[in-house]
């Protein structure tokens, strides 16, 4: 990494730092601001000494930053879970409706709300011995500070089917277009869901509708 | 980021294995019309959806295979067909057995494997005449077809046994078949040699 790229991370941290400050402020995160302070002080300094013996033998600066990020991206967010029905809309027309659950962090940038999660969905269909898994990673974009929210998330998806012992299973790509409607009270954020799911393994496309009930909690 | 980005959609698209197409796609296309024309080295079949009818007050499909019908029922879970067997006694025909069997386990699964009889007996002129019909199926693989996507091939074997009091009648008939997503079949296989398809039409 050159002098220059190292110099532009340490601004993007500063400036998300500061984005996180004003993001925070007055919500009651004086704990998260102490935490972020002490570590934007103390620790990242430290870290500019790249010819430490320690720091060459195993972590490198910049995969310390990395952690450091990743650090303070989970001190200062929301968790949160979400569960809702599943109706097929394109394809799987021999499938029923089928559950859908999902956890995730959720962290506040400048403009929008950026959602990591893991999500998993069942389906059946009337016969009882045949089952449709599907297990995802999603990253996804809304706007929690509105009542009415656009939501778009995509991400990679593992498929898993099974009837009786015989099984089969592959990989997609998850995306998610919707609407959420948030009712914030304190610290908790209800929602309702509304979306559409599309599932593609680049030769067929197929996709369910669907409504989630979800919760969130900003610490 | 962008560097990865795009080999993780390569790798993604390179791995040949669309799940969604096999979850998602109908196997079995019958709708009234629809049609199929397989060829072999010597000779050509025909296989049709006609009119539906109605049997033991089911309505089922007529396909027509090379001009012999069968009568088969889509439901989610099985593609059944059904079986009559008659015995004749006296310049009369009775009725021994007459049901749906179930010929294809849906969905298509790799390794699947079903099986379903149909056993019943009748009293002619003082002595018992019992029939039974079995199917026994397997999904023996799935292939990805250039230009028909993830053909499933399935192996069907079909059984009747006819016991009459002094001898017994065995007929089997061993069937391979290939389907495609959205398509339907594209290979048939049986004792008058391997059909595959030329032509399709399909709503």
């Amino acid at each position: 990494m050159t002098g220059k790229s190292r110099n532009s991370m340490y601004s993007i941290i500063i400036r998300s730092g500061i984005n996180r400050g004003s993001h925070f402020a007055g919500r009651n995160t004086s704990t998260i601001s102490i935490l972020y302070l002490l570590l934007r002080y103390t620790v990242t300094p430290i870290l500019r000494c790249t010819d430490t013996p320690f720091l060459k033998r195993g972590l490198t600066s910049q995969s310390i930053h990395i952690l450091l990020d990743m650090l303070f991206f989970l001190i200062a967010l929301s968790v949160g879970f979400e569960g809702g029905y599943n109706i097929p809309a394109v394809g799987f027309k021999d499938l029923n409706s089928g559950v859908a659950f999902s956890l995730y962090i959720n962290r506040h940038f400048r403009f929008a709300d950026l959602c990591i999660g893991a999500r998993t969905s069942y389906f059946s269909v009337e016969n009882s011995a045949y089952s449709l898994y599907f297990y995802g990673l999603s990253i996804g974009l809304a706007k929690n500070s509105w009542l009415f929210s656009p939501v778009i998330e995509f991400g990679p998806e593992y498929a898993r089917r099974k009837l009786g012992s015989s099984k089969e299973s592959g990989y997609g790509f998850n995306y998610t277009l919707g609407l959420l409607i948030n009712v914030h009270f304190e610290k908790l954020r209800f929602y309702p869901k509304f979306y559409y799911e599309g599932i593609t393994d680049l030769k067929t496309h197929a996709g369910f509708v669907g409504a989630k009930l979800g919760v969130g909690y900003e610490f | 980021m962008v560097r990865t980005g795009i080999l993780f959609i390569l790798l993604f698209a390179a791995c040949e294995n669309n799940i969604i197409q096999r979850a998602a796609s109908d196997y079995f296309q019958y709708r009234e019309g629809n049609w199929w024309q397989l060829a072999s080295n010597q000779d050509t079949m025909m296989v049709e959806v006609e009119a539906v009818d109605t049997l033991l007050q089911i309505e089922c499909f007529t396909v027509s295979f090379g001009g012999y019908p069968k009568y088969l029922l889509k439901k989610p879970n099985a593609i059944s067909q059904y079986i009559k067997i008659i015995h004749n006694f006296g310049g009369e025909d009775y009725t021994v057995v007459e049901d749906f069997i179930k010929r294809i386990e849906l969905p298509l699964v790799n390794g699947n494997a079903w099986q379903d009889s149909l056993v019943d007996s009748i009293f002619i002129s003082g002595a018992w005449v019992k029939a039974k019909f079995y199917i026994i199926g397997s999904i023996s693989g799935f292939e990805s077809v250039g230009g028909y996507g993830d053909v499933y091939t399935i192996a069907i074997k079909n059984v009747e046994i006819v016991i009459l009091p002094d001898t017994v009648i065995t007929d089997t008939i061993d069937v391979i078949e290939a389907y495609a997503p959205d398509i339907g079949l594209v290979r048939f296989e049986d004792n008058d040699g391997v059909f595959d398809l030329i032509d399709y039409e399909v709503e």
